[in-house]
């Protein structure tokens, strides 16, 4: 007999296993080194541009963003990877049709990594001018705050296409 | 737009920003130290002989062992970056409220109380995994090394995955998204009949 789980359920077990499925796919040594390492430099580039714009002189090498008056290292875990796996896992562990969640993942993604160089460009200029709450401001306040966007991206993606979808599959009741 | 956009966009950052200020003005400082002390007894509870012991100060966790030296510097770690989503939870919890269910009070404990026995054991994992791997030749003549990889790899999956995606999960759990979603349920469930009224006779 045929095991059918209660819809929510299912979401949550699908999202635990997609997240699973993206660490096992970046966490080896050489996929890390492959993929997650160019992909961090390239986030690093874009925030060294950025926060060119307020400490002029800034300058980028590898993963670090340099200036005469602060640095920072992007390292894994503020490339906004871990937010893109979160918003991905929720986008396909969702009930909707598979062009609604590549036209979410696009347009997610995207919006994600904008959101998350806004980050680094926002650590890098309270590193120059308030460094004793820099430590705070990194571990707490923009974490929470870079998930928190992506988790209302996935609910606004949620609510305004994906639940038309459920909502065209479901039978009216007779 | 939805009505529960329109709520989720006003009421999450305003939740984000009571629960940052929480956290920061004490609470952090309050939590971490019961962390910590969690956290000793849970690691003495399975070691043996029992020589771990922790300190919390000013914002961080000091590792002390008694079969070692007292002239070595002691380890420490910084527990704010691992128990930082309180701050998404409590969001989530204050600021989604148009999404899934409501949540009451008591449910929202239970939410924090799951998150809680995850942060010891994230805290738990990092000391073991410091032991396991840092402590030079003394790792390697004491922790294998599949032992040495499985904590390497817990610990990971810890600090870059799980930490952000347990505050969702949890949240996920006890509002019962997505089948409450407000859009889907109003869409998909018709509108109940109108209840039937007796015509006056004439």
């Amino acid at each position: 007999m045929p095991i059918t789980l209660r819809p929510e359920l299912k979401f949550l077990l699908k999202f635990f296993g997609f997240i699973l499925l993206f660490f096992a796919l970046t966490a080896p040594k050489p996929l890390n080194d492959a993929i997650v390492e160019p992909f961090t430099a390239f986030v690093a580039r874009l925030g060294g541009l950025g926060c060119s714009i307020f400490e002029p002189g800034t300058r980028t090498i590898d993963t670090v963003i340099a200036s005469p008056r602060f640095s920072v290292n992007i390292r894994n875990g503020c490339n906004g990877l871990e937010t893109s796996f979160l918003f991905g896992a929720a986008v396909l562990a969702f009930p909707a049709r598979w062009r609604t969640r590549l036209l979410g993942l696009a347009v997610g993604l995207v919006a994600i990594q904008f959101i998350n160089i806004v980050r680094i460009v926002a650590l890098f200029v309270v590193g120059i001018h308030w460094p004793p709450v820099f430590d705070k401001i990194h571990s707490v306040v923009a974490p929470a705050f870079v998930i928190l966007a992506g988790v209302m991206l996935f609910l606004i993606w949620a609510d305004r296409f994906a639940a038309a979808d459920v909502a065209r599959r479901t039978p009216p009741a007779a | 737009m939805s009505p529960a956009v329109r709520r989720l966009l006003l009421r999450l950052p305003l939740a984000a920003a009571a629960a940052t200020a929480l956290w920061l003005l004490g609470g952090a400082e309050l939590y971490q130290s019961i962390v910590t002390s969690v956290t000793e007894t849970s690691i003495r509870l399975f070691e043996r002989p029992r020589v771990t012991f922790l300190t919390y100060d000013k914002g961080f966790v000091t590792i002390h062992r008694t079969d070692f030296s007292s002239e070595d510097d002691s380890p420490v770690v910084n527990p704010s970056s691992l128990t930082g989503n309180v701050v998404i939870l409590l969001a989530l919890l204050w600021g989604a409220t148009g999404f899934g269910r409501k949540i009451g009070f008591w449910w929202q404990a239970a939410g924090l109380a799951f998150l809680f026995v995850t942060h010891v054991t994230h805290l738990a994992l990092t000391i073991e995994t410091l032991y396991a791997t840092q402590l030079g030749e003394w790792s390697l003549v004491h922790y294998p090394r599949w032992q040495r990889e499985l904590l390497g790899t817990s610990r990971y999956l810890f600090d870059i995955l799980l930490i952000y995606a347990l505050p969702f999960l949890i949240w996920g759990a006890l509002s019962g998204f997505p089948v409450k979603a407000p859009a889907a349920t109003e869409e998909a469930s018709p509108k109940p009949a109108p209840r039937p009224r007796w015509k006056k006779q004439k």
